[in-house]
């Protein structure tokens, strides 16, 4: 029987997903059901002089009006505590909940908000992340001290967690280059914007809740309510419905408990359903707007000598998960090349805007664009072509990285030159305007703890009992072919229980590109507990022995003796009288490669890259000189996974996240006036759509690692979208004659470059 | 959101339509294709007490092209006029235009007239009426009447047009002689509303340009005809018009347009577009009438 591994499969929950039959959060109804809608802080930062909800109260149809009042004073935060459910005593950015209310009706609901009075003491807001830095600034957090943190966590006035990366001597690697250059590159806050908004539904029945929501990350969101509202977490039951997509904007804990006290108060179940505007300002995921300052010495032939980095991400009025954004920006300063000697700082500064963390790739994308804008400059300065700069450079097996992880293997050249090939490097018959642009970059893969069980049925059907999240990208789906494979059956002869905390077992969720990684290793475990039980019983019934048994198209079998078989249903269902066929696996993760930490500071563990994965990413883009519009007609996309396990699934990964990243590149990015947002909708903030969509090349290579995932697989979900945006900043560069060094490169960004250019030409 | 309350008409003819209209002038909205004014009310930036809805009258759904003119129903959908090979063969311009107007969803339910109406100052229709030329009739309880492009766009989504009438055709004029024409506009994406955008005709008699048009969107409140680039050319040989006088054209209509900042872009980059536009439409017009400029 040939191996389900690399072929083309089905999803399961393709069809009721198409043809519009699946149901998400919003589509839950309940008898009884109240409407919860949020009121806001609508100001930057401000101290609350009073609260007054009693007009609000009394109002029709309203059934519960809280505020900090009616939550336990507990501050939570996944690396630093402090944020508080509703604002108390201040408010720090303007989408800061004040009170919720929950009523009969969405409209009774808003009128009620309105209805609450609040007097504040406007300040004035702190919003550059330079000055929030200095010893002057006022603080977002006056009591920043007082708060707990992870293990770990350095910090300091206005700043959430302050990390470095050292290796080798600097200063030496600099007195070694033939040139030193220092450029800045600066980015905009950007989304995640998954098309399903945020929602959440809760309903208690005694001293338990049971609350659906849109989250990514069950588990941990479990964690946050029974931290919030100070109960067991077993009286917190989680559930997600089908997930309307999350790219990052749904990890972490968010507004489940919010809703559960609203439903405690009114004795009734209530359901709170984003609106796109609360979308932006309200939610503590967004891509950081961040400043890249970065200076490389290199020799005249190339070699790259040194580097020192400086990252300011601005991380808004709360930690929330940023810190993983800290770590990763941090980790892909030096990019997938040989620097010898480093010094890299990052800062994660608070600021009175909406808080950042985790979208798809937190710190990928902006620090791989920063990086790979300035590879191409330090090979113009050296008078090379960017390829042949970047194959002198990059990193190769037994190397070592910036943390000094030696490489066991390395597949950045391959996809560099596959690349190229592909897109025919350097380029001819160009229209006007138009040109190449390359980028390379890395990506790791999550070790992480993970569940799962499976049973046979006495049908001969399976079924798969998993913790793990599915948020679009059809992971879940794919461990049925990782269950199937091992037992000689069918994918499709698999359902799937997820996402619901009082069934599977822990998982991380949808999250850090880990769930294919960690739970197809789990299920790869539980699924052999139940092969072994079934040859045992199989071997008992066909009297002969285990050793003989093979499993193939649906049977136990006597290998060479195909007459000798028992369908699987015959042995599932005379186990249903002895012992059953049922297994659990957590698919122990794989520790981090040894590294060396000596000088770094502020680490929280993602100081290595497990099975580390490489891209190369080039673009064609056409820029128009006089208007400064860029269009991407084409891009082409080389990646190594280890082991590609579902082809189709895969493609469609790097596709979606390559076009999904021309949007940053180009079009997204949040506007500010102050402390306000001044595009908070899909009117004024631009996502790409199928539009302007360009045609990808999609190749995938395969370096399968013993310590990764399911056959050697590593992670998939992230790296699409890491390298994109560089390789298009490049193009424009080659295009124009000149650089931009903000994020998203729009056509009047463009055109101020060369208008620039031009008047230092004249 | 949804709309607010209001009441629904779905009218067979044009005088029921006037009937209701005149009823209450300021209290009801002609529906066509719906494009623009279901989104208004849906963000309950409208809230009328009666929906006029006109796509039941049949006799709105027409393309009349005649020798001096092409007439176009109010409820002809966008997609069809941009489809019509005999509109295509004498305004070449108009199936460009459209093409760029939102997506093929958006042009398979929306019409031309609803557009040109509704008169969002960076839409593509209402510049392409201002440039070609013509009329459109509107029709009320008190009679008919024919307002013409040059006097139908007063304001920021505000025309000629009372509240009591309806426009249930418009004229588009031919040009006459050898004419080139030009459409370009630069947007966030494609299907957005403009940035900047110009629509231009331009005819030759020999090697004279005979008629200059030449029109901004998104460069306002209205869609604004570049009058003193047109003079500029006017009368020119266009082997005449080179860099120089493509320059003075560019000035002039980077003068002449009102932008402000958005979120989008800088009322300075707006001014350079608009020049820059209008240069490109010289050019690229009198090539297409078939000069060796």
């Amino acid at each position: 029987m040939t191996s389900l591994i690399g072929q083309k499969f089905v999803r399961g929950d393709g069809l009721e997903k198409v043809t519009g039959q699946a149901r998400y959060t919003a589509d839950l109804a309940f008898t009884g059901l109240l409407h919860a809608k949020f009121l806001y802080a609508e100001r930057a930062r401000a101290r609350i002089v009073d609260i007054d909800i009693t007009a609000a109260r009394a109002m029709r149809g309203v059934h519960a009006v809280v505020t900090q009042a009616d939550a336990p004073m507990v501050r939570y935060g996944m690396f630093v505590k402090d944020r508080t459910l509703f604002a108390h005593e201040v408010v720090r950015f303007e989408g800061e909940i004040v009170a919720a209310v929950a009523a009969e009706t969405p409209e009774q609901a808003e009128a009620a908000c309105a209805a609450i009075r609040v007097v504040y003491e406007d300040l004035d807001p702190i919003l550059d992340v330079e000055e929030a830095l200095k010893s002057s600034s006022p603080l977002v957090h006056p009591d920043w001290k007082s708060y707990q943190t992870q293990n770990g966590v350095e910090r300091g006035p206005n700043d959430c967690g302050h990390m470095t990366s050292v290796k080798g001597d600097v200063e030496a690697g600099f007195a070694e280059a033939d040139h030193i250059l220092t450029e800045t590159y600066q980015s905009d806050m950007a989304h995640a914007v998954p098309i399903e908004p945020h929602a959440v539904v809760a309903q208690w029945q005694g001293d338990k809740v049971t609350i659906w929501s849109t989250s990514q990350v069950p588990f941990p969101a479990r964690a946050g309510v029974a931290e919030t509202l100070q109960i067991p977490q077993s009286n917190v039951r989680l559930v997600v419905p089908h997930l309307g997509g999350g790219f990052g904007g749904k990890c972490d804990f968010h507004f489940e408990a919010h809703v559960a006290l609203l439903a405690r108060q009114a004795r009734r179940p209530v359901r709170l359903v984003f609106t796109r505007r609360e979308e932006f300002v309200a939610t503590d995921k967004v891509r950081h707007a961040s400043k890249i300052e970065l200076t490389t010495g290199v020799k005249a032939d190339g070699t790259i000598t040194a580097r020192r980095a400086r990252i300011l991400l601005n991380s808004g009025a709360y930690c929330g998960d940023a810190l993983f954004t800290t770590e990763i920006g941090l980790m892909m300063v030096a990019g997938p090349y040989r620097v010898p000697n480093l010094h890299a700082e990052v800062h994660t500064v608070y600021t009175n805007r909406t808080p950042a963390g985790s979208v798809r790739a937190p710190g990928g994308p902006e620090t791989c664009w920063a990086v790979e804008q300035h590879t191409d400059e330090l090979a113009r300065r050296v008078g090379l072509d960017p390829l042949e700069f970047r194959r002198r450079n990059l990193v190769q097996a037994g190397d070592t990285g910036q943390t000094g992880q030696r490489f066991i293997s390395s597949s950045a050249k391959e996809c560099l030159e596959r690349a190229a090939e592909i897109a025919g490097w350097p380029g001819k018959d160009f229209a006007p305007g138009e040109a190449l642009g390359i980028a390379v970059g890395w990506w790791f893969s999550l070790p992480a703890s993970s569940g799962a069980y499976v049973k046979l049925n006495a049908d001969g059907t399976g079924t798969i009992v998993t913790g793990a999240q599915e948020n679009g990208s059809g992971s879940v789906m794919g461990l049925a072919t990782l269950a199937a494979e091992e037992l000689g059956m069918r994918p499709d002869q698999f359902s799937i229980v997820y996402q619901d905390t009082e069934s599977g077992p822990f998982d991380l969720g949808s999250a850090g590109s880990q769930t294919t990684f960690n739970n197809g290793r789990a299920v790869i475990e539980a699924a052999g507990e139940v092969r072994t039980k079934l040859l045992r019983k199989a071997a008992e019934m066909l009297e002969a022995a285990e050793e003989d048994l093979e499993l193939v198209d649906g049977a136990a079998r006597v290998r060479g003796v195909p007459s000798k078989a028992l369908p699987i249903a015959s042995v599932a269902a005379a186990s249903q009288t002895s012992s059953l066929l049922i297994g659990s696996g957590s698919g122990n993760p794989p520790s981090l490669p040894e590294h060396d930490l000596s000088g770094c500071g502020g680490r929280l563990g993602y100081s290595a890259f497990l099975a580390p994965s490489f891209f190369c990413h080039i673009a064609r883009v056409r820029v128009d000189e006089e208007t400064g519009t860029v269009s991407v007609p084409e891009v082409t996309a080389v990646h190594e996974f280890g082991r590609i396990l579902n082809p189709l699934g895969a493609q469609g990964q790097v596709e979606g996240g390559v076009i999904q990243s021309i949007g940053m590149a180009v079009l997204e990015g949040s506007q500010y006036d102050g402390g306000r947002q001044l595009n908070p909708g899909l009117l004024g903030y631009k996502l790409i759509t199928a539009a302007d969509a360009p045609r990808v090349n999609v190749e995938l290579l395969e370096d399968p690692v013993d310590h990764g995932g399911p056959h050697g697989a590593k992670a998939v979900g992230e790296p699409p979208v890491v390298g994109t945006a560089a390789a298009i900043g490049n193009a424009v560069a080659a295009a124009a004659g000149t650089r931009v060094r903000a994020l998203p490169m729009t056509a009047e960004r463009v055109w101020t470059a060369l208008h620039e250019q031009e008047g230092e030409l004249a | 959101m949804k709309p607010p309350p209001f009441k629904y008409h779905a009218c067979r003819t044009i005088d029921e339509a006037v009937g209701i209209l005149d009823s209450d002038p300021d209290g009801s909205k002609v529906l066509a294709g719906g494009q623009s004014l279901v989104p208004v009310l849906n963000l309950r930036l409208a809230a009328p007490d009666n929906l006029v809805d006109i796509n039941s009258i049949e006799s709105l759904d027409h393309i009349r092209v005649q020798p001096d003119h092409v007439a176009i129903g109010a409820g002809t959908r966008q997609y069809v006029v941009e489809r019509s090979d005999q509109l295509h063969s004498v305004l070449p311009v108009v199936r460009e235009a459209l093409s760029h107007v939102g997506h093929s969803q958006i042009r398979n339910r929306g019409t031309v007239v609803g557009s040109i109406c509704h008169a969002d100052p960076a839409a593509e229709m209402p510049a392409v009426f201002l440039t070609v030329g013509g009329e459109v009739t509107a029709h009320s309880a008190a009679g008919t009447r024919t307002i013409g492009s040059d006097d139908f766009f007063e304001s920021y989504l505000t025309t000629a047009l009372e509240p009591n009438e309806i426009v249930t055709q418009v004229k588009f004029d031919i040009p006459s002689g050898r004419t080139g024409w030009y459409f370009e506009e630069v947007a966030r994406r494609h299907g957005d509303f403009a940035i900047l955008g110009v629509v231009a005709l331009v005819s030759l008699e020999g090697d004279t340009v005979s008629r200059a048009r030449i029109t901004i969107f998104g460069g306002g409140a209205t869609p604004l005809r570049m009058t003193a680039a047109e003079q500029l050319i006017t009368g020119a040989k266009a082997s005449d018009i080179g860099g120089d006088l493509l320059e003075r054209a560019a000035i002039e209509a980077s003068a002449a347009v009102r932008p402000t900042d958005d979120i989008h872009a800088s009322a300075d980059y707006r001014r350079h577009v608009a020049g820059l536009l209008t240069r490109r439409a010289v050019t690229r017009s009198l090539e297409r009438a078939g000069s060796p400029a």
